[in-house]
């Protein structure tokens, strides 16, 4: 099993989602950070530095893409894996040019299945040697 | 000169000696006779003289041998006759042989210089003859040559049609060698026997014809056209004897006069009957040519100036492109006629006359309704193209649109099914079975409305053509093969055999996420409409060029008009079976988007209650490139 806690930040701008993946991460031994749109996250990545960001596009404020290009400009963030997990088609995704930075390495489509997200989490970190 | 010798001819020759033998003869008896018989000694011996001068007039200077002989008979006789003693009278005679001899000597010598002269002359005029001889030789071997070596036929015919010489250039046109036709009538030669007394006849009464065309028959039967030139020949006295004919071979030229004839005569006929108006004009600007539809117009202004003709004007026109025209340049310019209320289109262009001046040609067409045509359309178009991106802009916002509601549809969708299934696996607490149950059914309904959200973004982007496909290798049994491994729980729950037979395929491109979506479709209809504890077969093969999947149930099949609204969105056939089976009515919308992107063909066999079959076929060989992707039939 795992022997250190892993942290996964979460930024959503819907509450419940927030709330749900939350749970989740957390009744399965992960340390989970809430973070509700990209001012906020980059804001909590001052403080702390997770291993997995899971991360909604189409969000108010700060867009998705420019907050990934930030994190990518930082090298003190560049160890962090990007995962989305959108309601917007993967195809759409591709198209605006989400997939450019080489932190992004996954995309889970909401809704969701708790299974399909706790898999590719635990995929990430075990490829990327986290 | 002609009778400088008495005795030109041998015979007379041969008595010239037999005279003189004769007259040497007579002096010899005389002088015997006179001497001892009659015993005198008188003044005879004159008559000596004639043998001495017929001997130098003929021999020259042999007389001198005459002489001496003479003389020597003479002194002898004188000598005999004075018994032996030498006397006055021998002396005498001695004086007259001398005498003799040089009478003799004198008239030899003069009589050897004339003849010498005279010889001289001779050799010279004989020189003179052979010369001119040789040069009419030559002159005749030139003639001959010249006649012989003509390609063109030359021949003489007599008066009464015979032919008389025939040189090779007859031979090679006609086919008959001179020595077959010398001596025969002319007649055969000719396709018509009667042409032969019509030429001779012409030839007699004109002295000469020229350039008079005939066809005449080869030995080998064939026709040929000739052009004759032929003259009279006449002898010394100026009697016609016969005729003389130049012949020559001109059927290639024949055929290509009449070629070009009938070309201009097309060439004619095609400028008759333009709807359009052409005309020619010279440098001067005189009209030269002016087809039917002008001429309808203008009546036949040939030779006239057109400036005149067209617009009643002394100097041209100031739009007139006679001068550029005139420099070989082709213009096309379009002129509108404000009094008439016209608009013609013309094209002018330099023609080259034979004897190196320019000529116009001109072409207009009256455009006045297609002008106006080509505004209607222009309006038209300019309406259509207003349409469509009125149409163009609502797709776009209607595919916006999905792609919005299925994002806001999506997202209350996301906590709910978090949260069910956190409750189903227990995050929450152990349920007892009744609530397992029902969270089971909510969830499964979560799954199909999640599902219908994709279809309808699935098939608005396929009818916006912006589906966006990843081509690459890839192996089509392989995207068979996951399909039916995630498909078998499926298929065991309803005690269904799924069975594969899969060929050996080549690559194909396609794009393998999109085609295992049709596989998934096409195996997950197959077992949804199959009845229980069935079989559902799954074939894959190479046909032709292409590579092709086909599945067949045994299910309840489709009817013949079911069939051909089968691959339209929202056409579950019975909407009732969208209840009892689940699914959007999108699938096989969707799969024949898919297939027609990856350039293949989706269609159906079936029948009613018996199954049905469906097949897609994918060419092997395409060239698509990532970036022509965006495209969807």
């Amino acid at each position: 099993m795992m022997f250190v806690t892993k942290t996964v930040m979460i930024v959503d701008d819907e509450p419940d989602v927030l709330l749900s993946v939350a749970q989740i991460l957390e009744a399965n031994h992960y340390k989970a950070i809430k973070a509700k749109d990209g001012n906020e996250c980059l804001e909590k990545l001052q403080r702390q530095i997770p291993d997995v960001l899971l991360l909604d596009i189409m969000m108010p404020g700060l867009a998705t893409k420019e907050l990934v290009s930030r994190i990518e400009k930082d090298r003190r963030l560049a160890k962090i894996k990007i995962i989305f997990l959108t309601a917007i088609h993967l195809q759409e995704a591709e198209e605006a040019g989400l997939f450019a930075s080489k932190q992004v390495v996954d995309f889970i489509e909401k809704p969701f299945s708790v299974r399909r997200m706790l898999d590719t989490i635990a995929k990430v970190i075990k490829e990327n040697k986290l | 000169m002609d009778n400088r010798h008495p005795f030109a001819c041998i015979e007379r020759e041969k008595m010239k000696s037999l005279i003189l033998l004769s007259a040497i003869l007579a002096c010899v008896i005389l002088d015997v006779y006179v001497t001892f018989i009659m015993g005198k000694e008188i003044v005879y011996t004159h008559f000596f003289y004639i043998p001495v001068i017929l001997a130098g007039v003929w021999y020259y200077m042999k007389a001198v041998y005459v002489a001496i002989f003479l003389g020597a008979f003479h002194v002898l006789t004188t000598f005999i006759f004075m018994d032996f003693s030498f006397s006055l009278i021998t002396l005498e005679a001695v004086q007259r042989a001398v005498v003799f001899l040089a009478v003799a000597y004198l008239v030899g010598f003069a009589s050897g210089e004339h003849a010498k002269s005279l010889l001289l002359e001779e050799k010279r005029r004989v020189e003179e003859i052979r010369k001119s001889e040789e040069k009419l030789r030559e002159t005749r071997d030139y003639l001959n040559n010249i006649i012989e070596s003509s390609t063109d036929t030359i021949t003489v015919v007599d008066m009464m049609g015979i032919v008389r010489d025939w040189n090779k250039g007859a031979e090679g046109v006609m086919g008959y060698r001179a020595d077959e036709v010398v001596g025969t009538s002319n007649k055969k030669f000719f396709a018509n026997p009667e042409e032969a007394d019509r030429i001779m006849e012409l030839v007699e009464r004109e002295g000469e014809i020229k350039d008079y065309r005939t066809t005449v028959v080869r030995r080998d039967g064939r026709g040929i056209q000739i052009t004759m030139s032929a003259a009279v020949l006449k002898d010394k006295q100026g009697v016609p004897i016969g005729t003389v004919r130049v012949s020559r071979d001109i059927t290639k030229e024949v055929v290509f006069e009449e070629r070009i004839k009938a070309e201009r005569d097309n060439l004619n006929l095609i400028f008759e009957s333009m709807p359009d108006g052409v005309y020619v004009v010279s440098e001067d600007y005189k009209v030269e040519f002016m087809n039917k539809v002008l001429r309808n117009e203008f009546g036949n202004p040939v030779g006239r100036i057109c400036h005149n003709v067209f617009h009643d004007r002394e100097e041209p026109c100031p739009l007139c492109k006679h001068l550029e025209v005139m420099k070989g340049k082709t213009v096309r310019w379009e002129w509108h006629s404000r009094s008439l209320g016209k608009t013609y289109d013309l094209i002018e262009t330099p023609l080259k006359n034979i004897d190196g001046t320019i000529s116009k040609l001109t072409i207009f067409r009256d455009v006045t309704d297609r002008k106006k045509a080509d505004e209607e359309i222009r309006k038209l178009n300019k309406k259509l193209e207003l349409k469509v991106m009125d149409l163009e802009e609502v797709t776009r916002m209607k595919t916006e649109f999905l792609s919005l509601t299925s994002h806001e549809l999506r997202t209350p969708l996301t906590p709910i099914k978090a949260q069910l299934e956190m409750l189903h696996d227990g995050y929450m607490g152990i349920m007892n079975e009744k609530q397992e149950n029902s969270i089971e059914v909510i969830l499964r309904n979560l799954k199909r409305l999640d599902t219908l959200i994709n279809d309808i973004l699935d098939i608005s982007r396929i009818e916006a053509g912006r589906i966006r496909m990843s081509f690459d290798y890839m192996c089509l049994n392989d995207a068979v093969r996951e399909v039916i491994n995630m498909q078998e729980p499926f298929a065991k729950g309803k005690g269904i055999t799924i069975t594969a037979k899969l060929a050996q395929l080549p690559p194909i491109i396609g794009d393998a996420e999109r085609l295992r979506q049709v596989i998934s479709n096409l195996v997950n209809n197959a077992i949804k409409f199959s009845k229980k504890s069935a079989t559902v077969v799954v074939q894959t093969r190479r046909v032709g060029e292409n590579v092709m999947f086909r599945i067949t149930d045994y299910g309840i099949g489709i009817s013949k008009d079911d069939r051909e609204k089968l691959f339209k969105p929202f056409s579950q056939i019975d909407t009732s079976m969208g209840r009892e089976h689940g699914g959007s009515g999108l699938g096989l919308a969707i799969a024949k988007g898919i297939i027609q992107a990856c350039n293949g063909k989706i269609w159906v066999e079936s029948e009613l209650g018996k199954g049905s079959t469906f097949f897609f076929s994918i060419p092997i060989t395409q060239k698509i490139t990532e970036k022509d992707v965006s495209y969807i039939g």
